[in-house]
């Protein structure tokens, strides 16, 4: 096989040379659409644009001002999150860190929970690193030097990662910003730390190595970025009215349902809640299935 | 999933509807006459989640779906595709959601069934979305191995989204459980399987509805409609007359029976999110009216009892949105 198969987002296919990049792609498409390429969807997976295509699959272009655009925002953000955690925290273990719908987060191993003073601090690092410009430079590696890349940088969860891939022949991109900070990562990103419009770090949660629960405890940081401070404004509104309006707690509020220890993930229902079942369903509803075993025994006596 | 043995045997609790709607579908040989044979249900399913990702109506161990299935043969699909897409409009638009954000997946690299199965089934679901006439999303690949299907995202009132709805063709099932009908030709034949739902899980709607409406509910929807609040213990029998006038018509309504300040009353209700605060003063008592203040917008003053009876009534039978 010399020639790997593209599918476009309109179903379309189109051959090109193996080991071609996605420019090359977006090229063959269209100089106007090849211009504005910031990036792209490559089976599903976030990628930059000089992406090889090892095989057939289906690709999907972000452009400039397409909504997925805020995508390189927010993968940038989280790099620059990343590099403030690891100034300021430098026993600090990076576990992954994507763009989300909402914004982005960065998974980290430390030895205490980040506190809401930290996270401040963190912040304002961020600022000073992006107040210093710091350009995204792509670099590219073959597996078994990237390896030695990530141990050098002393990245071990990242380095033992890319070793069980057992990955040959392909290539690896790092993003190396000046001096400061440098991550496995496959794009793409904004052209600096100084290029992200605004961000903002909004909280800390655990979270565990690759989601395995039993694995390795982390602290993850949530942040958000946006194309401006307006939307990002726009966005933290939302946020606290959501906080606002958040049904649990307006379902005790308003007497509609509860949850309990009794039956984790079972919502009990007020006679309140029951109206609503009973106006979208026409009838009324059931009640939980499944409580804790030491609610069926509490009752020692048989009640009358 | 939850499993329990019992008698050597073990069991699940059912984590999907679908397995029922077939084993139904079973009990009798199907003719085509039957055909489309519609199983609609309000399913309880459970299903285990970790503690930590519990979250609320959103995320639970254990729900009730509003969901369907319907047997059908390929030349039926698209009609009754349509029908369901007329039935989620209605039922949407009756939430106060506008239009949802629909996809269509098809085909993934790996699947089952003949490349014919999948073009009808395909060009049935496209051909009813263009009847219907909203604009859609394609998903070319993003289909399930067993059939192609819709997704249907509502957006609330903060701006975001919920994928709610979902039309799935499934050519799978009907093999699995070895349904068949007798055609015109008097020979064996597979239906073609469609599930769908159209609120989804019902708790998770009631949580998104609560956030949508920020405790707000329409008048239909409210779990109290209107609180009568009389100024004094002077026009309580007034107000419990009225009560008992609006319970008569179907109308959810309570008297704020307190000994406390109108004011305080007030502030409760205005708390309590209901539509309709009714202030029961001793004019209103002697001219046989309502002081009526709609949740939202300007206080209407006092209204002929009757009257606001009947427009309330009105729009809860009408699930009106606005007061
Ligand atoms: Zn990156
Ligand atoms: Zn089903």
């Amino acid at each position: 096989m010399t020639v790997a198969r593209v599918t476009l987002p309109d179903g379309k296919t189109l051959e090109v040379p193996l080991n071609s990049t996605c420019a090359d792609v977006a090229r063959k498409i269209g100089p106007r659409l090849a211009k504005d390429a910031v990036g792209c969807f490559w089976n599903g997976e976030l990628c930059a644009m000089e992406q090889r295509i090892t095989g057939d699959g289906q690709i999907r272009i972000i452009t400039k001002g397409s909504p997925d655009a805020v995508l390189l925002i927010r993968h940038s953000a989280a790099h620059l999150c990343a590099a403030a955690v690891l100034e300021l925290f430098p026993d600090a273990q990076l576990g992954f860190g994507p763009p989300t719908a909402e914004g982005f987060y960065y998974d980290f191993v430390v030895k205490e929970p980040f506190t809401p003073d930290d996270l401040a601090r963190i912040e304002a690092k961020m600022r000073e690193l992006a107040a210093l410009g710091l350009p995204f430079e792509r670099k590219e590696l073959d597996p078994v030097a990237a390896g030695k890349e990530l141990r050098r940088l002393g990245y071990k969860l990242k380095a033992e990662y890319l070793e069980e891939l057992k990955l040959k022949g392909d290539v690896i991109s790092f993003y190396v910003n000046g001096n400061r900070f440098s991550d496995m990562c496959r794009g793409p990103h904004v052209a600096s730390f100084g290029a992200i419009p605004a961000f903002k770090v909004l909280s800390a949660s655990g979270a565990y190595w690759r989601g395995d629960a039993s694995g390795i405890p982390m602290q993850r940081i949530h942040g958000t970025a946006f194309p401006s401070e307006a939307e990002l404004k726009k966005h933290l509104d939302l946020v606290e009215e959501a906080k606002k309006r958040d049904h649990r707690k307006l379902g005790s509020e308003l007497d509609l349902f509860s949850f309990h220890e009794e039956a984790p993930g079972f919502p009990f229902w007020h006679a309140g809640g029951v109206v609503l079942w009973r106006e979208l369903t026409g009838r009324g509803t059931t009640t939980t299935t499944a409580t804790t075993c030491t609610s069926w025994r509490r009752r020692t006596a048989p009640s009358p | 999933m939850y499993f329990v043995e019992k008698e050597d045997r073990s069991f699940a609790v059912k984590p999907m509807n679908c397995p029922g709607a077939c084993i139904v579908y079973r009990t009798a040989m199907r003719s085509y006459k039957e055909l489309p044979l519609r199983l609609a249900e309000f399913g309880m399913v459970h299903r285990y989640e970790l503690s930590g990702v519990l979250h609320g109506l959103f995320r639970v161990r254990g729900f009730v779906q509003d969901d369907a299935h319907v047997y059908c043969t390929p030349d039926q699909i698209e009609a009754e595709v349509i029908d369901c897409l007329d039935m989620l409009e209605k039922v949407y638009k009756v939430l106060g959601f506008g239009v949802p954000e629909i996809k269509l997946s098809t085909r993934p690299p790996d699947r089952m069934g003949s490349d014919e199965i999948w073009d009808k089934a395909e060009g049935a679901l496209a051909g009813a979305l263009r009847n219907w006439g909203k604009s859609y999303r394609e998903a070319p690949q993003e289909g399930n191995f067993y059939g192609p299907k819709l997704d249907f995202d509502l957006t609330d009132s903060l701006g975001r989204k919920w994928q709610c709805g979902t039309i799935q063709l499934d050519f799978q099932m009907p093999e699995r459980f070895g349904l068949e009908y007798v055609g015109k030709d008097s020979g064996r034949h597979r239906p073609v399987m469609i599930h769908r739902a159209i609120l989804g899980s019902l708790d998770r709607m009631i949580g998104v509805l609560v956030e949508h409406y920020a405790g707000k509910f329409p008048v239909w929807l409210a779990p109290t409609q209107a609180l009568l609040l009389p100024v004094t213990d002077k026009t309580l029998p007034y107000a419990k007359d009225v009560e008992a006038r609006m319970r008569a018509v179907g109308l959810r309504v309570d008297v704020d029976e307190r000994n406390e300040k109108i004011g305080a009353k007030i502030r409760d209700g205005i708390g309590r999110r209901i539509p309709y605060l009714l202030v029961v003063g001793e004019r209103e008592a002697a001219a046989g009216t309502l002081s009526v203040r709609p949740r939202d917008g300007e206080d209407r003053g006092a209204l002929p009892a009757a009257e606001v009876i009947e427009d309330i009534r009105k729009r809860h039978a009408s699930r009106a949105l606005d007061l």
